[in-house]
């Protein structure tokens, strides 16, 4: 029943652009012409609130709710500067009000399911809530079974990839360790969300320790052997850290196949072992499980879509945003999520007015601080080229610029959280 | 204004001219989401929402639409220094850049 309304909705904007709005008297239907309707979206995180707020810029008449189990979002943005203090948690902490007052229907809840035919999502408190068109934006979640013990260290090695309570379990076991200690970062194989994020952590890490224990060290024990923004990330730990961080990659040793927080070991192939102080163990990741259970990802556990609309390949009125989707050449960062929204907001209110959508346009921009006064970046602009969001310009900072600009990249960095955090929550 | 919103609005007020006009902001709603505006908005992620700025980057409302795009093949070409405008200036064809300029010159 309610598939075969919605259906028909689709099928009526359809034509409706196509009879330019004219009504049956001939008179102008501004009714079909606007766009108009109920968009659900799930997940209130860089994509799902981007996605909220531009739909109520460009589609003011639509009927746009939020669900999100948080009152309050934290940023993983900014969660490698609370980890060593730089900031408080506060500062990376978010709530909905301006997004209430631009006109989002804001639902504090729990979505435990989602039905993609009817466009349905199920909520813990037993509310059903249903739209025209499904925008769901749900981040990750682990996918355990990479390493033995993997699902049980939460506690004892945080994995602060999830930013809040972990974010600052982290942090009172990196202060609390004594001089002289050794932190260990295990990040995953990839793919995962924001992939210079383990790289940022183990230099603002060793910014902290060269200020507070300058006897510690960090060894990253990485399961690839490349990295994020390799180059400018080593170039600044031999310019700012030396001999501070150790990066052991795939092929010398850092493919982990265990954990065990009794001895606060983590064991490579042939029973060699690494021991750590304080432990930052990254489980590997896939789409969260809400759309794991909903059947729109792949075998790989990510959620394929047409990357110019970002609707679902699998589930029509269905659109994926951010970490969760498989996104061409787009990195699973916040910047692209809101990027891809953007994109999904212009498509959506496009096809409730009836109208082709503008061509799709990507963008991102992500900075890493190896201090508070050394940034670098990598930003790069895409385009859709034959079904595939492609890379048209764009790398990474070079090595040998001057202090003056990786200080600048460092500033910019500050402003653009600023903005970025802005533009989403309102 | 450019041309995919003129062609827009041009369409509208022909189907209207038989009644009274509706208010701007209704035909601005109806114009729907021009690429002048999606386009913009991928500069608003760091320039802050309709490009007002934020702290050190600067504010892009308002700039004369010749500037702005001048500035932007600049930073394309290498020529105007910069951290990151060089690496994103380079991935807008001329008439990407010139509807971002239009868009961002109609702000305060």
């Amino acid at each position: 029943m309610r598939d075969m309304k919605r259906r028909e909705f689709v099928g009526l904007l359809g034509s409706a652009g196509a009879l330019s709005g004219l009504g049956v008297l001939g008179v102008p239907t501004r009714v079909l012409a606007q766009a108009s309707g109920k968009v659900v979206i799930v997940g209130g995180g860089f994509g799902g609130a981007t996605c909220a707020n531009y739909l109520r810029r460009w589609a003011p008449n639509v009927d746009v709710t939020l669900i999100e189990r948080k009152t309050e979002f934290v940023t993983c943005p900014g969660s490698n500067e609370v980890i060593v203090g730089l900031h408080d948690i506060d500062y990376i902490t978010h709530g909905y009000d301006g997004l209430k007052n631009r006109g989002v229907k804001v639902v504090n809840d729990e979505a435990t399911s989602i039905d993609p035919a009817n466009g349905a999502v199920s909520l813990k408190g037993g509310q059903t809530v249903a739209g025209d068109m499904l925008v769901i934006s749900p981040g990750i979640s682990f996918k355990y079974g990479w390493v033995e013990n993997d699902d049980a260290v939460a506690e004892t090695m945080p994995h602060a990839w999830l930013a809040g309570d972990q974010t600052m379990l982290l942090r009172r076991q990196l202060m609390a360790m004594a001089d002289g200690g050794t932190v260990l970062i295990v990040p995953p194989p990839t793919p995962f969300r924001c992939p210079p994020g383990p790289y940022e952590r183990a230099s603002l890490i060793a910014d902290y320790l060269k200020r507070n224990k300058p006897r510690s060290k960090v060894v990253i024990v990485d399961s690839n052997d490349t990295h994020s923004k390799q180059k400018a990330f080593h170039a600044g730990w031999d310019r700012l850290y030396p001999g501070m961080i150790e990066w052991v990659n795939e092929t010398n040793g850092g493919r982990v196949v265990k954990v065990d927080p009794s001895t606060m070991t983590v064991e490579k192939e042939f029973g060699d072992t690494f021991k750590g102080d304080v432990i930052n163990f990254i489980p590997r990741q896939q789409a969260n499980d809400l759309v794991q259970n909903a059947g729109l990802t792949n075998t790989d556990g990510w959620c394929e879509i047409d990357q110019g609309t970002f609707e679902s390949k699998v589930a029509a009125g269905v659109y994926v945003l951010g970490d969760a989707s498989v996104a061409g050449a787009m990195p699973k960062s916040g910047h692209s999520a809101a990027s891809q929204a953007k994109n999904c907001a212009a498509v959506i209110a496009s096809r409730l007015a009836g109208r082709e959508p503008p061509a799709p346009t990507y963008a991102n921009t992500c900075y890493s601080l190896l201090s508070e006064k050394y940034g670098i970046s990598v930003a790069a602009v895409y385009r859709l080229e034959e079904g595939a969001i492609k890379r048209v310009s764009g790398g990474v900072t070079d090595v040998d610029e001057s202090d003056r600009y990786y200080a600048k990249e460092a500033s910019y960095q500050a402003a653009w959280y600023r903005s970025i955090t802005s533009d989403a929550f309102g | 204004m450019f041309h995919t919103r003129v062609g827009t609005l041009s369409a509208v007020t022909v189907l209207l001219s038989a009644c009274a006009m509706p208010p701007a902001e209704q035909v601005e709603a109806d114009a729907g989401v021009s690429r002048g505006a999606l386009l913009a908005s991928m500069c608003s992620t760091c320039h802050g929402t309709d490009g007002t700025g934020s702290k050190s980057i600067p504010q892009l409302a308002g700039i004369e639409a010749d500037d702005l795009f001048e500035t932007m093949k600049a930073f394309a070409s290498g020529e105007e220094e910069a951290t990151i405008m060089g690496r994103h200036a380079a991935g807008y064809t001329d008439d990407e850049l010139k509807a971002i300029a239009d868009y961002f010159a109609n702000l305060e």
